[in-house]
Order: structure tokens, then C-alpha cells, then sequence
């Protein structure tokens, strides 16, 4: 029981902390419906902000522990309420849209039906599958216990744990290991699960903003429940929560590029970081779409051009502050990985490895096209993405995801690229994860694009403050 | 090349059925093309995404048939495709001789699997790269361990075995 408790209440903390930034940014206001309708979006910001004050805090050897998970989520609720009070952004304007209650309904009963399956699944699922236990919750059984990064983590008798993947899992497991009393076999995998959630309410409150419920209801049914993404949700590996940070953090940028204001920018930033602390890949993915804001800035119109730039820049500062001190950490603890990022900047070492560009090209782009797997997600957003830009109106959401997924896809296919590794071995274990953000930038572009283009209105909204 | 040809043809495809909805669905006003490809986008998406979820659903209910009736306190020692090897029991029957604090180290006959399963298993405490530096030899394989390791008898305090070439030894650290 205390287990159960202590779960409840740290998601209680979490979704409060994210409710808090989503208040001061101007995207929630304080009333029954907005809280309900941002409930989702809450937890999803509030595991990524307070996980980034304790990864940061784990790193500088600050010592984990309940007290510190509470100051966290206590500091990053004031800084959200204290912005709420002083900035005062103006509630978002309302939206007059179709109601379509029988999507509605029909929405509700299949989601229904998923929260209870899921939730099904979470209270029984072990770590079972292999790099759960060899690499994460190794991680996060030493995490909570000496509270900091051991010096022998970093040592040769953990190599194959990957002492140099990013620790934001690892160190917001550990916090749940606390406040539950110890590891519980049975409900580690609930948070991952929790926090799919909470994407599933971003993406259904995103979409409920933007068009009207026949056409979001559609789209996020036949994205959200993906065979891929359940299947490997509850193996309690880093790839799918790193995917959802990561798409959350594109579809928040993209209602940037769309004009409906800098609002968006703070949770885009807050979720994009988070993803960046997550995994190696979330890192790159991030850049991708830091780099694709920053292609959407130079679009704006010459009046809003030199402002758009700002705000890029402001966020990628933010990001590139957060994924600082792991970087630094390794480097100060001679830690190196597989994949050496030098390489990538050496002519000579990517002409030598250019035999394994062809063969990873197809494997990920036939793991991310598999209609069994993802079904055809990944198509319609490239259509979307070649219609909008065809447009006017939609041509900088269009170029925005278009680079973001494309710079997605890229920095993966990099990755294989200069890795010493065997090809054959490295893509058969981890090439139907990686995919994962490709995905979900797919979920957000085919979401966002659909409802731009259907409501025929991308940049014509006046940007806020 | 089929990449390419199965990307081409899927964004005819959906080309194809904008073109229907327009065609058929045109009710006095014709919509415009942004719209009917967004319509078949989505149900694109949804008709395929549905049959997809059937599938999940299916993968949900295996979880919990799989899972369900497990006990708890075994569940981490079902790991699939994992254990490197290691007898369940084996840990149980070392665990409780590790002390908070205590260092092992694994002997190098242990292939990398049986190494990263019993990090993971005798996790919180902490792996060793050298034997001098750890209270604990955990050998493998090994049928006699005191010559291969050099250990010395007046350094052993405990000598735990498993079997004729598992166990566990803790030797005697100066400090």
C-alpha cells in the first residue's frame, strides 16, 4: 500500500509542478475546464521539469533523497506560480469549433478502454526485457541507494551498463524508488505508462485547441494506440518516454511557428531538454528540432523575423544549459561511449563508413513504415508536411516539421553511420527503437499540419504575447 | 530503391483518395484540395492506425496473462532472455551475505551477460574492475579460484560455495 500511496502522491507533485509552469507560461488558466484540459499536458511538463532539477542536482553531487524530489517539485511550482502573477499573460483566446459529440463520445470509450488495459498492464509488469535491468534500473538500483553517481559506475566493470547514457530515467526512477519505499517489482513500469498519458492528453488538448473533434479524434486513435509504441512502452526502456518528451516538445514548437505566441516556447523548451537529459538519441532529436525553430525564425515575415530569431535563440540557450552538465560530468570522468561525435565531423571517417549508410537508411525507414508496427502515420505526415508547404498560409509549420523530422531521421542514420560497431548487431537491437522519434515528430506534424490545413488558418493568428 | 517506390505510391495513394472524397463528396461547392487530402490523411491514418490497436490490445492482454499471476519477489528473477545464465537461486542464496557497503568483483570466466546480471542482481553493491579493490571474489567457473586469483588462505574471512566451481569469497582488506 505504501508503495501505491507513494506513486500517487510524487504523480500528484509532478502534474502539479507541471500545471504550475503551464500557468506562468499563459498556455492553463486557473479554472476547472482548463485545469481538466491540460491535465495531461501538466504531467508530461512536470516530469520533465522536475526531472531536469534532479538530474542537474545529481550531477553537481547533490545527494538524492524524498526531501530533495519535495524541494524540486516545491521550487518549480513557486517559479510557475510566481511567473502566473507577475507576467500575467492574457488567457488564450477561445475557439468557436464544430462539437461533434459522437467523436467525442466515441474518443472517450476507446481511450477509456486503453487507460484501464494499460493501466492493466502497469500494475503487473516487471522489468523483465534485457537493457530494463542491464542498463536502466542497474542505474536506478545505484541511483537510489548511494543517491549520487557512484565512482564505480563509471569503471570497466560496468561498460556494458553504458555508464555515458544520460541519467534523467534513471534519476526520476530512483525518486520513485524512494517515496516508494523501495524497489516494487510490479509497479516500476507505471510511470513510464503515466507518462504516456499525459502525451495522449497533450495531444488530445493540442488537438481539441486547434480543430474541430472529427478531425483530432481520428488522428489521435489511430497514432496514439500504435502496436510499436505499446509493445515497447512497458519493456521500461528509455526510447518511448524519451520519444513522448521529444514529440510533445515539436508540437508545443510548432504552435510557436504557427503564430499563437511565445507561450508555447515554455513548455517546447522545458519538454525538449528533458529529452536532450533522456537518452543519447533524445539529445540529437532535440538539436533537430532546436534547428528546425530556428529555420521556421528565418520564415517569419521581415517585421517578425529579428524576434523569432530571439526567441530560438533564448530556447536553444535553455537547452543547451540543461544537456551542459552531463556532457561536462562524462568529460571530467573520462567516460566515453560507443558513438564518438568527432567522427561525424571527420570527411575521412565518414567516407570510410559510407557502405553502412544504405543498409541503415532502409532498416529504419522500414521498421518506421511498417504498417504493423506504425501503421501509416509516417506517410501522412510526409504528405501533410508536402501540401503545406505547397501553401502559403502553412509553408513555415510545413518547413518546420519537414526539417524536423528530416533532421530526426538523419542524426539516427548518423549515428549508425560512424559507430565502430557491427552494423547488423547494432540495428538489430536497437533500430525499431530509435524510430520511436521519428514517430512521435510524426504524431505531432500529422496533427498539427491536418488541423492547419483542414481549418485553412497556420499563420493568419496574430501572434500573443 | 523500395523505399522509395513504397513512399511514392503511399502519397499517390492518399493523392488517390482525395481525389474520391473530392470527386463524390462534392456537394454543391467544391472543397478545397488542402482539405480533402487532410480528410484522407486522416482516414488513412485512422483505418490502418484501428486494425493497429487490435493488435495492441492483443499485447496488453498477453502482458497481463504473463505477468499477472507472478509474485512479486520472483519477477526479478524472470528476466527474458536474461540471468546470463545464473541460477535464481544463486543470488539468493549470496545476497544476503553482501553488506551495505560491501564491493564485489566477478571473475572474468563469467561471459558479459552472466557479469551485467549479477551487477544488476547484487545491486546497490557495487562492481569492482580489480579484485584488490573488492571485499568480495565472486567466481565462476573457476574450480579452484585460491590459485587462479592468488588468494591467499589467512586473507580469506568467508568462503561461500555453491557449487563445485561457483562461490563467493570475501577476503580480508587491510583498513
Amino acid at each position: 500500500m505504501r508503495a501505491e500511496l507513494g506513486i500517487v502522491v510524487l504523480a500528484l507533485g509532478l502534474w502539479l509542478a507541471g500545471a504550475a509552469i503551464l500557468l506562468g507560461a499563459g498556455v492553463m488558466q486557473l479554472s476547472r475546464r482548463s485545469v481538466l484540459v491540460w491535465s495531461g499536458a501538466s504531467y508530461l511538463v512536470g516530469v520533465a521539469a522536475v526531472g531536469l532539477v534532479l538530474t542537474l542536482a545529481t550531477i553537481a553531487g547533490v545527494r538524492g533523497s524524498t526531501p530533495l524530489t519535495a524541494l524540486a517539485i516545491g521550487l518549480v511550482a513557486l517559479a510557475g506560480a510566481a511567473c502566473a502573477r507577475l507576467v500575467r499573460v492574457p488567457a488564450l483566446p477561445p475557439r468557436e469549433l464544430p462539437r461533434d459529440r459522437g467523436f467525442r463520445i466515441f474518443a472517450a470509450v476507446v481511450f477509456g478502454l486503453f487507460l484501464v488495459g494499460g493501466t492493466g498492464v502497469a500494475l503487473v509488469m516487471p522489468i523483465a526485457y534485457h537493457d530494463a535491468w542491464a542498463i536502466w534500473d542497474t542505474k536506478s538500483l545505484l541511483l537510489y541507494d548511494h543517491g549520487t553517481i557512484p565512482a564505480e559506475f563509471t569503471r570497466g566493470a560496468y561498460a556494458f551498463s553504458h555508464p555515458d547514457y544520460p541519467i534523467l530515467w534513471p534519476v526520476l526512477e530512483a525518486a520513485h524508488y524512494r517515496v516508494m519505499g523501495g524497489p516494487e517489482p510490479k509497479l516500476v513500469t507505471l510511470p513510464h505508462w503515466l507518462l504516456y498519458v499525459g502525451f495522449a492528453g497533450t495531444v488530445a488538448a493540442v488537438g481539441a485547441r486547434l480543430t474541430r473533434p472529427a478531425l483530432w479524434v481520428p488522428i489521435a486513435l489511430g497514432t496514439l494506440l500504435t502496436y510499436s509504441i505499446f509493445d515497447q512502452l512497458f519493456w521500461h526502456y528509455a526510447d518511448v518516454p524519451t520519444a513522448a518528451l521529444l514529440g510533445g516538445g515539436a508540437l508545443f514548437g510548432g504552435l510557436w511557428v504557427a503564430g499563437h505566441g511565445t507561450r508555447w516556447l515554455v513548455p517546447c523548451a522545458v519538454l525538449l531538454a528533458a529529452a536532450a537529459n533522456g537518452k543519447n538519441e533524445g539529445l540529437t532529436a532535440a538539436g533537430a528540432v532546436v534547428a528546425a525553430l530556428f529555420v521556421a525564425a528565418l520564415l517569419a515575415g521581415p517585421g517578425l523575423r529579428r524576434r523569432a530569431v530571439l526567441s530560438a535563440v533564448g530556447l536553444a540557450v535553455f537547452v543547451g544549459a540543461a544537456v551542459l552538465p552531463w556532457r561536462l560530468w562524462l568529460s571530467a570522468n573520462d567516460v566515453e561511449g560507443d558513438i564518438k561525435a568527432s567522427r561525424a565531423l571527420d570527411p575521412g571517417a565518414l567516407s570510410d563508413a559510407s557502405g553502412r549508410v544504405e543498409p541503415t537508411a532502409t532498416r529504419l525507414w522500414d521498421t518506421i513504415t511498417n504498417p504493423r508496427q506504425w501503421g501509416y502515420i509516417v506517410f501522412a505526415a510526409l504528405v501533410l508536411i508536402g501540401v503545406a508547404l505547397a501553401r502559403r498560409a502553412t509553408r513555415r509549420l510545413g518547413a518546420y516539421y519537414g526539417v524536423t523530422g528530416g533532421l530526426v531521421f538523419f542524426f539516427l542514420l548518423l549515428a549508425y553511420w560512424v559507430a565502430e560497431t557491427d552494423l547488423n548487431w547494432h540495428l538489430n537491437t536497437s533500430a525499431d527503437r530509435v524510430v520511436h522519434l521519428v514517430g512521435f515528430a510524426a504524431i505531432a506534424a500529422t496533427l498539427h499540419l491536418a488541423a492547419a490545413l483542414y481549418e485553412e488558418r497556420a499563420d493568419e493568428e496574430v501572434a500573443d504575447p | 530503391m523500395t523505399f522509395l517506390i513504397t513512399l511514392v505510391l503511399s502519397l499517390l495513394g492518399i493523392g488517390l483518395a482525395a481525389a474520391v472524397l473530392r470527386a463524390t463528396l462534392a456537394d454543391g461547392r467544391t472543397p478545397s484540395w488542402n482539405r480533402v487530402v487532410v480528410v484522407a490523411a486522416v482516414a488513412l491514418v485512422a483505418a490502418t492506425g484501428l486494425p493497429n490497436a487490435g493488435a495492441t490490445l492483443g499485447t496488453v492482454q498477453d502482458r497481463i496473462d504473463r505477468w499477472g499471476p507472478v509474485p512479486p519477489e520472483e519477477t526479478r528473477g524472470q528476466a527474458l532472455g536474461g540471468g546470463g545464465g545464473v541460477d535464481p537461486a544463486f543470488i539468493d542464496f549470496a545476497k544476503p551475505h553482501l553488506l551495505r557497503g560491501d564491493t564485489f568483483f566477478v571473475s572474468r570466466n563469467a561471459g558479459a551477460e552472466t557479469q551485467m546480471w549479477l551487477n544488476y542482481r547484487f545491486a546497490p553493491n557495487l562492481a569492482e574492475d580489480r579484485l584488490e579493490d573488492a571485499d568480495w571474489l565472486v567466481y565462476w567457473r573457476e574450480p579452484d579460484p585460491f590459485k587462479t586469483h592468488r588468494v591467499s588462505l589467512d586473507d580469506v574471512v568467508t568462503h561461500l560455495k555453491w557449487g563445485p566451481d561457483v562461490g563467493l569469497i570475501r577476503i580480508r582488506r587491510e583498513g
